[in-house]
């Protein structure tokens, strides 16, 4: 009983997180920086509900997974902010907003 | 003599993925080799250019060879852990990617020779380990290989893309991927870990095994729903079930528990059986609090495993649990005349017998009681809504990938942005594997989940893209773009094709694929190939289509090879796009899907209105000013010319890649 609460609290927290990461996505609209926490944020959550999920099943591949995604993860942000510091060295700035700016200019 | 023996278990034919280990050893090795000789003071800085883009080839081409070596009929029956699969499908994509990614570094290799030097051997580095991960995605059986190749290809296209550091817009293009990438990959590993948590595997054969069992009986249909329900408790207490229980049965066979018992750990065999019975599948429909296993008559069909099943049962001891237990009186009936195995009635005659006579009591004593009619989907304690909401997750991830129409808004600017030689790759190769993978989710593993939910979905996503990659690009004067809306509505094609559900389809999908990587092959070798004539320096990467006025006065051959491959991609009827085109639209209908295929021919009329403007740029308009560009060299005029003969000898005849791929496609079945 007490464990199937437990689960029940984990995996909500995970689908919260998620829902977190996803909103710090879409309503950021200044700094690229926040964009790559965001993202790690999505990524942990998932972590999250693998564990839950091979907690409950009683199950390893879950957690093999989880260190796969860890990995992955932090070389994904790795790369992120190798881009993000040599975009820095063009333009002295990491808002998002000027990109887009760029880009009508670029598409037109 | 020993060795002899290892050396035949290891023999290199039967090795798998022997190609995808040769090809990152050797990408680690000239790594190595690239930075040690290319940064080093002592070695005078030397300026790795065009060699390493012969040794990357080489890499390929040999890797190739290893991939024609193998012998899939062995390799089939060493599934690696269920982790790879050396199926035909992975077989043949593997090759027709191999083949591509060598063109395409023979292509980029001879362009880059009159460009200003620069000394960029990561970038074939970066090629290779992207192709690396394509080949790995073509024979993922796992929810976590695939995971694993997808992110080893798209980190080294983020950097790919980002690839001129000098240039704003690649940096900007490779951040946008980058975000676009990691978002689409997060997910996927929601949706793979909600199927985790609802199913408990992530092999796609579990998945299928899983689905298959779920719709047995509706495939049978004999006896819709007949479920006994078997208490364990009944072993140690009889009363449960009443007194008719021990009246009902015939003399031999009294109901005490010792005899009940006897049968019950009954051990013949078990150990063979053990291995091939799923307990995952068991454990993964297991509550805590309430335990219910169901049990499908499917297994009672082997005689042995149902034997094994109420060994197992009692081995357990869930003396709390109940157990559904399918079955069709029928049957149980025809076993109960036990002349059919004579060749097991001499072994335990009387405890099998007295086994299936118990069984068939139970059945029906319960039959007599009422027993509730449930379907195998309502017992089997899965939540089929969640695990359809993680497939549309994984579904939603290879679809921003592929950039699919509701997802497509990354791939614009992506395209544009990048170097050209990035977009002639991201245009041209990595399609095929996502949709390998595509094919093995949705029609090995989800097959029921696609076909009763997702498929008309499909259809409209399809539909959809091709509606945008027809007008969005209608008013686009940058070639690159205009490719970029060209491959999203090549994609929808390819998705009609995917999604009508039958073998015509999927073969129409691969063909589809094998020459749109050719005719993009050849747009882009065309694309890359001209250069402007007036200052090497201050060569303007985004060409517009107004550059391209004077093309048939400074290069009649190459504007007639441009036009060959506009007409093709358009689908005028003496090239080979025209028998895609009309392939897909024949399967389209042929699957009964009318307003579809309506609809998406009428689009493609209006698609082909921009490939026709850029021909009618190219031939039919009478400016003197305009841009004159350089003539080609040798090599490059044999490479075009090659790839657009191609174009048209497939035409005529098509059986070679109608051959790679027709056996292929047999996994869908």
């Amino acid at each position: 009983m007490v464990g199937t609460e437990l689960n029940f609290y984990l995996l909500s927290a995970a689908i919260v997180l998620f829902h977190i990461g996803m909103l710090g996505l879409i309503l950021n609209r200044g700094n690229i920086l926040k964009t790559i926490m965001s993202l790690e944020i999505l990524l942990l959550s998932v972590n999250l509900s693998f564990i839950t999920f091979s907690l409950y099943l009683d199950d390893v591949v879950g957690y093999i997974f989880v260190f796969f995604i860890l990995v992955l993860s932090a070389t994904e942000s790795s790369v992120g902010l190798a881009i993000l510091s040599v975009f820095y060295e063009h333009r002295d700035d990491i808002a998002l907003d000027p990109i887009k700016i760029q880009n009508q200019n670029l598409k037109t | 003599m020993m060795n002899q023996e290892l050396f035949q278990i290891y023999h290199l034919k039967e090795m798998s993925l022997s190609a995808e280990l040769f090809l990152s050893c050797s990408i680690l090795q000239f790594t190595f080799y690239a930075v040690s000789t290319a940064y080093q003071r002592r070695a005078g800085f030397i300026i790795l250019n065009q060699q390493v883009y012969y040794i990357g080839s080489l890499f390929v081409i040999l890797s190739l060879f290893l991939l024609l070596n193998e012998d899939l009929l062995i390799m089939n029956s060493f599934n690696s852990n269920n982790f790879i699969i050396n199926d035909y499908l992975s077989f043949a994509t593997k090759l027709l990617i191999c083949i591509t990614s060598v063109a395409f570094l023979t292509i980029i290799n001879i362009s880059f020779r009159d460009e200003p030097i620069q000394n960029n051997f990561e970038y074939v580095v970066l090629i290779t380990i992207s192709v690396l991960g394509l080949l790995l995605l073509c024979s993922a059986n796992d929810l976590i290989t695939a995971y694993l190749a997808i992110e080893l290809h798209s980190i080294a296209f983020y950097i790919m893309s980002a690839f001129k550091r000098n240039s704003s817009y690649s940096i900007e293009s490779g951040l946008k991927y980058f975000i676009i990438g990691a978002l689409s990959s997060a997910f996927f590993l929601f949706g793979s870990s909600i199927v985790y948590g609802c199913m408990g595997s992530l092999i796609f054969d579990d998945l299928r095994m899983f689905f298959s069992l779920l719709s047995l009986p509706t495939q049978n249909n004999l006896n819709l729903g007949s479920a006994i329900i078997f208490d364990p408790s009944i072993l140690s207490c009889s009363a449960y079930l009443g007194e008719n229980f021990q009246t009902n049965l015939p003399q031999p066979y009294s109901t005490t528990p010792d005899n009940l018992l006897d049968w019950c750990f009954f051990n013949y065999e078990v150990s063979v059986l053990s291995q091939s019975f799923p307990s995952s599948f068991l454990q993964a429909s297991c509550n805590e609090d309430f335990l219910v296993y169901p049990i499908f008559s499917y297994f009672f069909i082997d005689f042995l495993t149902s034997i094994f099943i109420l060994d197992w049962i009692i081995n357990q001891e869930f003396v709390n649990g109940l157990f559904l237990i399918y079955y069709d009186v029928s049957f149980i009936k025809s076993f109960s005349a036990f002349e059919f195995f004579p060749s097991l009635s001499n072994i335990a005659k009387t405890s099998i017998e007295s086994s299936l006579s118990i069984f068939y009591q139970i059945s029906e004593l319960y039959q007599v009681f009422n027993a509730p009619i449930l379907t195998p989907i309502d017992c089997s304690m899965v939540n089929l809504d969640l695990v359809s909401i993680g497939f549309f997750l994984i579904c939603v991830s290879l679809f921003i990938k592929l950039s699919i129409a509701p997802f497509h808004f990354w791939s614009l600017d992506v395209y544009e942005g990048s170097p050209s030689t990035t977009t002639f790759f991201f245009a041209v190769i990595p399609k095929i594997s996502l949709f390998v993978l595509l094919m093995r989710l949705c029609y090995v593993s989800f097959y029921e989940i696609f076909v009763n939910d997702f498929q008309i979905y499909f259809f409209a996503l399809a539909v959809l893209s091709i509606f945008v990659g027809a007008l969005g690009g209608l008013e686009q004067r940058k070639l690159k773009t205009l490719l970029a809306y060209s491959s999203i509505s090549h994609t929808g094609y390819l998705l009609l094709s995917f999604s009508t559900g039958n073998v015509e389809g999927i073969l129409m999908m691969f063909y589809y694929l094998a020459i749109y990587m050719i005719s993009g092959l050849s747009f882009w070798a065309v694309y890359l190939f001209l250069i402007q004539k007036r200052d090497i320096y201050y060569n303007k990467n985004n060409k517009e289509l107004g550059d391209l006025v004077l093309l048939k006065e400074s290069n009649p051959m190459l504007a007639f090879i441009l036009a060959m491959t506009l007409f093709s991609l358009a689908g005028i009827p003496p090239l080979v796009g025209f028998l895609i085109k009309i392939g897909v639209f024949s399967v389209a209908i042929k699957s009964s899907a009318y307003l579809v295929s309506v609809i998406s021919i009428v689009l493609s009329v209006i698609s082909t209105f921009y490939y026709i403007r850029l021909i009618k740029i190219l031939y039919f308009e009478n400016t003197l000013v305009g841009k004159l560009y350089v003539p080609i060299r040798t090599q490059k005029a044999l490479l075009i010319s090659v790839l657009a003969l191609s174009l048209i000898v497939l035409c005529f005849d098509p059986m070679v890649i109608y051959l790679l791929f027709y056996k292929a496609i047999f996994i869908a079945n």
